[in-house]
């Protein structure tokens, strides 16, 4: 399964809550949020360790803020497992929508925001409002693709020529 | 259909036709002919055509102790230099590696650890730019990055051509210090690459 990007949405947009509950130490959370999970039969590890553990030290979190969003965390993964799904394109759209609310409603809770782009990447943003990251899948296309800057010019050049050349030998 | 509009038609087609030839022709003499250089040439009309936005640049303050960063750069914000002699390259890296940020360097996945955390460290750019040498690159190059906090070097130990699903090729762990550089593979031909060339290279201690 890709990462799951609605679950690690979840839950760095509820990493300023105010809801009070036991503390969990940064360890424990990150240990947690970390670990290898079995969804459906397949394993899966949601979030990178470097990431969190960047996150947290760029924005100051409280250790119970950390249990909120670790219980969150652990409600984000019950549906993907209750889904039967074994990739995030068999999600059903009722499940998706589930976990887009439990994101969307904690991000308006909390005023972290978060932004899911035209291309599917998702914009995580900062307590302070930067950006934090821009997730995405890992391994990015880096081909040739700046081609197109001269294919378009060179096509649109020869076209002009042609039509002028080919016009003019009409008109002789 | 008039005759006039049917000589129009027949005349605009061929047109096209050959328009689309001779386009394909002079990229194709152009990439024989200059080959890196137009690589260059596009690269620069993509800098200049990016706009990249005012972002902070933040002070990296790096914790020896703990070998953590204390601070780190904002997202899309040049932070270091990578440096290969052997392939005669130089590039900027910067945090992140959407589209935006791999026109203007070498881009770092946000997933992974920064030089000398004691992690794994992703690093990807195109093919036909900053990384179009990365072939070459063999076992026991030394590669180093240039940041602010420090500067580190790494030793080739392996590279290899992995299939861009097989993401398990590149782990991300903080057992030890590994800096991965991956382009798309093969360099030729335009399009969709369903493929990778991977540096794979271990930090050399002081």
């Amino acid at each position: 399964m890709k990462k799951g990007l609605y679950v690690f949405v979840m839950v760095v947009t509820l990493l300023i809550g105010v809801k009070t509950v036991d503390a969990v130490s940064v360890d424990e959370f990150i240990n947690h949020v970390t670990k290898v999970q079995n969804i459906n039969g397949n394993e899966v590890s949601f979030v990178s360790k470097a990431e969190v553990e960047r996150y947290l030290t760029v924005n100051d979190i409280s250790e119970e803020e950390l249990s909120y969003i670790e219980n969150k965390f652990d409600e984000g993964v019950a549906i993907l497992k209750s889904s039967g799904a074994t990739s995030l394109s068999e999600l059903s759209q009722k499940d998706k929508d589930k976990l887009e609310a439990l994101a969307t409603e904690a991000s308006e809770e909390t005023g972290i925001k978060f932004n899911i782009n035209s291309n599917k990447s998702v914009t995580l943003y900062n307590v302070d409002g930067s950006v934090f990251a821009e997730e995405s899948i890992k391994i990015k296309q880096t081909g040739s693709n700046n081609y197109e800057y001269l294919y378009v010019p060179a096509i649109a050049i020869v076209a002009v020529a042609t039509i002028v050349i080919l016009r003019k030998k009409q008109n002789a | 259909m008039p005759s006039n509009l049917k000589r129009i038609v027949k005349a605009t087609i061929i047109n096209v036709i050959v328009a689309l030839i001779f386009g394909g022709i002079i990229v194709l003499a152009g990439d024989l002919v200059a080959g890196n250089k137009i690589a260059t040439i596009v690269t620069l009309v993509n800098k200049m055509a990016v706009k990249t936005p005012e972002l902070k640049q933040v002070e990296l303050i790096f914790n020896k102790e703990a070998k953590k960063l204390d601070t780190y750069p904002l997202y899309g914000t040049k932070y270091g230099e990578i440096k290969i002699d052997s392939i005669n390259l130089v590039a900027p890296v910067y945090l992140g590696d959407n589209n935006k940020i791999l026109k203007l360097g070498v881009g770092h996945y946000s997933g992974s650890y920064f030089p000398g955390e004691g992690g794994s460290i992703l690093y990807a750019a195109h093919n036909n730019s900053y990384f179009k040498k990365l072939p070459y690159v063999v076992v026991g190059d030394l590669i180093t990055i240039t940041t602010d906090y420090g500067t580190f070097n790494y030793k080739v130990y392996a590279t290899d051509i992995i299939k861009e699903t097989e993401e398990d090729k590149l782990p991300i762990d903080d057992k030890e210090e590994i800096l991965m550089l991956y382009t798309c593979y093969p360099l030729t031909g335009i399009g969709h690459k369903s493929h990778r060339f991977v540096v794979y290279a271990r930090l050399e201690e002081d």
